[in-house]
């Protein structure tokens, strides 16, 4: 019986313009069929809206940026965004499979704790997330998908997340290298 | 005639299911250039992995060049796609808030999702801190509603804020993203290479 | 800098400088063929005469009538404050630009609907809207309004009121006169043409 000895893909990556190329021809796809960009955070808010309205129904009510998002007929998560991240999910993980990738862990440098790693991420992802309901996008709703129309607002956005992000993590630069 | 779906030419109804498939070649591509690793993603900004660099901006102009040709045949109709909003004040500042967030996360929430899907714990952690951070927004947004509306100056693009045509802004934008991997591979190659 | 992307490059430049040096696209933009033919068949785009004539008693500024016969035509009779554009004429840009004006309601009418017709869907293509054709044209104007006959005894109240709408419109536009068969030259219809003696004016 012959032993298969299994390469070990998981360090093997698409080479980044054949990547982005894919992904411009993903993104040509999706304005053609449904004449709309990609997005992410928008379902991270779909989620929040959805578990506000659930768990405290009045305040969703009262509050003058949640009610703008439930309405009487129409889940909040019924949303094109919300199946779109979905299939994200289940292409990432196909293509964790694929690569060998799969495996749970928390990455960080090994110049800190994962505590602070985990710490460092809820923060970060809290900043994120509040931006990114301020500028209406984020890195693949207003950068990617704007600057693929060539929208003014969408290339102004990348532009600061570009820029503040090299401003920032040089300051905390510690957390990576 | 594209978009296919607002021309009813695919009803509406296979709306979300398209939207599934698309999601899975977007997670698909993302997760295979590696962008499920935030120490990868994190290389731009200190220069030892450009890989954001690379797929963003070649996405950005394959895209652009592609969408224009599909206009100029008239197989798509751009005057029927959704451009994002321009709000010229909440732009800039989540902007510069996001990369901040981006600095110290390492994702943003597509390739967050990316890695969860693959295991990475520090992901998960970040997308609690996604939705806290939307959590607190829906408190502060009263407060700083003005802000969050002023200077809107409609669903615009670049070309027509600058007055230039859009093939030549776009034809640009190409030669500078050109410009821009250049330079990626020169810094590359002189940064101290680290292990990741 | 790998040599391996020297093609791609090159591709990828010469096609963004290719889009640079196209040239501009005809903004042709008429309504797609099926729109069109969707909106020709509607029949919404019909006024009444009854319509068109309530509008002019009350000296509605918002809506224009347009005459698309012959200048001679419009000549020998014509709707009060008509435009005259012939139909040949209509297609014509400059016309095109008066008809796209916003908040106008413009109204086409000709001797049956035939001409008037063709005159709004040659505008329609171009995608003007607030376009309309009267129902029937003249003939229809003349035959609503001067060659009405009394309601029946037995006739609804619906009838009976537009029969006094229509006697009172054409007391308007006659000053008084219960003449009927007015009819200008050139009709196909089987009343004796017979020259119109001023343009009705407004008021009794």
């Amino acid at each position: 019986m012959k032993e298969k000895v299994k390469k070990d893909h998981s360090n093997t990556y698409l080479n980044p313009y054949f990547g982005g190329v894919m992904l411009g021809i993903i993104l040509i796809l999706t304005f053609y069929i449904t004449g709309r960009g990609l997005g992410a955070s928008g379902a991270a808010k779909s989620t929040v809206v959805t578990t506000i309205q659930s768990v405290a129904p009045d305040y969703a009510k009262k509050s003058p940026y949640v009610s703008q998002f439930i309405s009487d007929d129409d889940h909040p998560m019924n949303n094109w965004l919300v199946f779109e991240v979905i299939g994200v999910f289940a292409g990432a993980f196909l293509s964790g499979i694929l690569y060998g990738r799969l495996k749970p862990k928390v990455e960080h440098s090994p110049k800190i704790t994962t505590r602070k790693r985990l710490l460092v991420a809820l923060i970060g992802g809290t900043l994120f997330g509040f931006g990114s309901q301020v500028a209406r996008g984020c890195t693949s709703g207003a950068a990617l998908s704007g600057m693929a129309v060539i929208s003014f607002g969408g290339i102004i956005t990348m532009m600061g997340i570009f820029g503040s992000a090299y401003l920032f993590s040089w300051i905390f630069k510690r957390n990576w290298i | 005639m594209g978009p296919l779906i607002p021309n009813n030419i695919i009803p509406a109804d296979w709306n979300n299911a398209i939207a599934l498939l698309i999601g899975m070649l977007f997670g698909f591509v993302l997760e295979a250039s590696g962008f499920s690793s935030s120490r990868k993603i994190m290389g731009t900004f200190f220069g030892y992995d450009f890989v954001v660099l690379r797929v963003f901006f070649t996405a950005a102009i394959t895209s652009m060049v592609g969408i224009l040709y599909l206009d100029y045949f008239g197989w798509l109709d751009f005057g029927q796609l959704y451009i994002h909003p321009t709000y010229l004040m909440s732009a800039i500042i989540g902007g510069v808030i996001m990369g901040a967030g981006f600095a110290l996360g390492g994702y943003c929430p597509g390739t967050s999702y990316c890695a969860i899907a693959i295991g990475k714990l520090d992901a998960l952690v970040y997308s609690i801190g996604l939705f806290l951070g939307i959590y607190l927004f829906t408190f502060i947004y009263p407060w700083i509603e003005n802000m969050f509306n002023w200077g809107f100056m409609g669903y615009v693009t670049a070309p027509e804020i600058l007055g230039i045509n859009a093939n030549l802004f776009v034809f640009f934008v190409v030669i500078i993203a050109l410009g821009m991997f250049f330079a990626a591979t020169i810094v590359q190659r002189k940064v101290k290479k680290v292990e990741y | 800098m790998n040599k391996k992307y020297i093609i791609p490059v090159v591709l990828l430049v010469g096609l963004a400088f290719i889009l640079v040096l196209l040239p501009k696209k005809k903004p042709y933009n008429e309504l797609p063929a099926k729109d069109l033919l969707k909106q020709v068949t509607s029949s919404s785009k019909f006024i009444s005469p009854e319509f068109v004539a309530d509008r002019l008693i009350k000296k509605d500024p918002s809506m224009i009538l347009v005459d698309v016969r012959s200048e001679d035509l419009f000549r020998e009779y014509s709707l009060p404050g008509a435009l005259n554009i012939p139909l040949q004429e209509i297609v014509k840009p400059a016309q095109m630009e008066l008809l796209s004006q916003e908040g106008i309601d413009y109204i086409f009418y000709s001797t049956g609907d035939v001409l008037a017709d063709q005159a709004w869907i040659l505008c329609k293509r171009q995608r003007i809207d607030h376009i309309y054709v009267m129902k029937g044209g003249l003939n229809e104007w003349f035959s609503s309004f001067f060659m009405s006959l009394p309601p029946a005894e037995t006739a609804s109240n619906e009838e009976i009121e537009l029969y006094q709408f229509r006697s009172a419109v054409r007391q308007y536009f006659t000053g008084g006169e219960t003449q009927t068969a007015r009819k200008p030259a050139g009709e196909a219809i089987s009343i004796t043409p017979k020259k119109k003696k001023s343009a009705a004016e407004g008021g009794c």
